[in-house]
């Protein structure tokens, strides 16, 4: 049997027949085409596909997508307002707080969410605040001080193209 | 995952006929962050889930009249963490429940999931049993009350019937001059499992310098969470010292079984509940002391 899904992903409100064993990661990714959310562990310890579900940050591979019915979701996709990133977002790029990337997009939803929640910690709840985010590359440095720089205030929000990216480019002329 | 039947009925008494009828092919569902690891992880089959919810009565936190507070099963570990009735009542529930996983965790895992996945290193089980609360538990034959520390019968173990849920806690009030503490023990601070955790609940005297009463119980170094009778026997009209405590963590060290695994020795894990019983009382005397 499948069930009917209603929800808001990004603040557009989708309809969707699911079956009840995919997750909330499997329906963003693969039913709407959002890959911001990575599959890292697959199982609550890594943190790469948190993604908002009424503003509370929580792991998408341990949430069926209909136990998402009538929720707000947010994707790192989501994060982004009038063609700009968030700060945090902005923080990430211009620290080059990334290596492999897998563990960014968890990363910059838990940021985004716990600073929103406590906007001025100490390094220490700082550093507690993610530790539900691992980045196998163990690039945790930059990623502290990218998230020191937002909270300190001294971060521009980056422009982003409003048009959707290409992801495949066009061949060349022959 | 493999295919399973889904539902998420908005009465408690179809939750449980459900769970009920299917018997051993069914599961309640609270914030799935061990049912879903279990099936996609182990294979474990489940046939039909049954999601809790909707069930408004497994909701919310509040204080009854009798000064008892009142916890829903379905509440978070966030909810219970930062819930001020929590820690103004019995501030050991709302320290173990900021020790369940990460964020993320604490947004899905529940209290009542903490208590029926039965995991003998449970965090926020271990102060609900020494607080002496009871579980509110609904089944196809009404509504019965069962102290939480009986619920747990062995590692994945509950004394329930088939079809019948853990609807909410219900802590009484803590004595006059009472102080709580839950501590574990875990080679990383967070994202870990507790090698050793203790809860602790004092109450002193009127001179605040002797034990009227303590209650320790211990986590993930037996199968289920007992008290450590012989360690509360040694506390009760003691002097509140540190001979007092030296003699408590002997005596739980004494009163727990642990195993050994891959996260400590059954020898190393007694040494830790004797430390970490002392430490633990010590704090809950600090705090008993503090709130006289």
């Amino acid at each position: 049997m499948d069930y009917p899904l209603q929800l808001t992903v990004n603040g557009v409100a989708v309809k969707r027949i699911v079956e009840p064993q995919v997750r909330l990661l499997d329906f963003l990714r693969e039913d709407l085409g959002l890959t911001g959310a990575k599959e890292g562990c697959g199982t609550g310890d890594c943190g790469a596909c948190t993604v908002l579900v009424d503003g509370d940050p929580h792991h998408s591979c341990l949430t069926l997508a209909v136990e998402a019915e009538g929720a707000a979701v947010t994707t790192v996709e989501g994060l982004v307002s009038d063609d700009k990133l968030n700060a945090v977002q902005s923080a990430f790029v211009s620290a080059g707080a990334t290596q492999c990337g897998i563990c960014t997009p968890g990363f910059v939803v838990m940021a985004t969410a716990y600073l929103r929640d406590n906007p001025n910690p100490t390094d220490d709840e700082l550093r507690m605040g993610v530790a539900g985010n691992l980045c196998r590359c163990t690039g945790y440095e930059t990623i502290v001080s990218a998230l020191h720089s937002v909270i300190d205030g001294k971060v521009e929000r980056i422009e982003v193209s409003p048009e959707p990216q290409e992801l495949v480019p066009e061949p060349e002329g022959e | 995952m493999t295919r399973f039947d889904y539902a998420a009925p908005t009465e408690t008494h179809e939750a449980c006929a459900l769970l009920a009828d299917r018997g051993d092919e069914a599961r309640a569902l609270a914030g799935g962050t061990d049912l879903i690891v279990q099936m996609r992880e182990r294979g474990r089959r489940v046939p039909l889930i049954v999601s809790l919810r909707n069930l408004a009565d497994m909701n919310g936190i509040s204080r009854n009249g009798d000064g008892a507070l009142t916890i829903g099963a379905m509440a978070t570990g966030n909810e219970v963490h930062h819930s001020p009735l929590v820690q103004d009542h019995a501030f050991f529930i709302s320290e173990g429940a900021e020790l369940l996983g990460s964020i993320q965790i604490r947004n899905r895992g529940t209290l009542g999931g903490n208590v029926g996945n039965a995991a003998p290193s449970a965090d926020a089980a271990p102060p609900l049993v020494a607080a002496h609360a009871t579980a509110a538990i609904v089944g196809a034959k009404g509504t019965r009350a069962a102290p939480v520390g009986d619920l747990m019968t062995g590692p994945g173990q509950l004394a329930l019937e088939p079809g019948e849920l853990i609807q909410s806690f219900t802590v009484p009030a803590l004595p006059a001059r009472s102080g709580t503490r839950y501590v574990r023990h875990v080679p990383r601070r967070e994202m870990d499992i507790a090698v050793v955790g203790i809860a602790a609940l004092v109450t002193l005297e009127d001179d605040l310098e002797t034990i009227a009463d303590a209650s320790v119980v211990l986590s993930a170094v037996a199968p289920t969470w007992p008290h450590a009778t012989t360690a509360e026997q040694a506390l009760r009209g003691q002097p509140a010292n540190d001979r007092t405590l030296a003699n408590a963590g002997e005596a739980a060290a004494a009163d727990s079984r642990p195993i050994s695994d891959v996260r400590a020795s059954a020898e190393y894990r007694r040494m830790m509940v004797d430390v970490y019983t002392r430490r633990a009382l010590a704090t809950a005397i600090e705090r008993a002391r503090a709130a006289s």
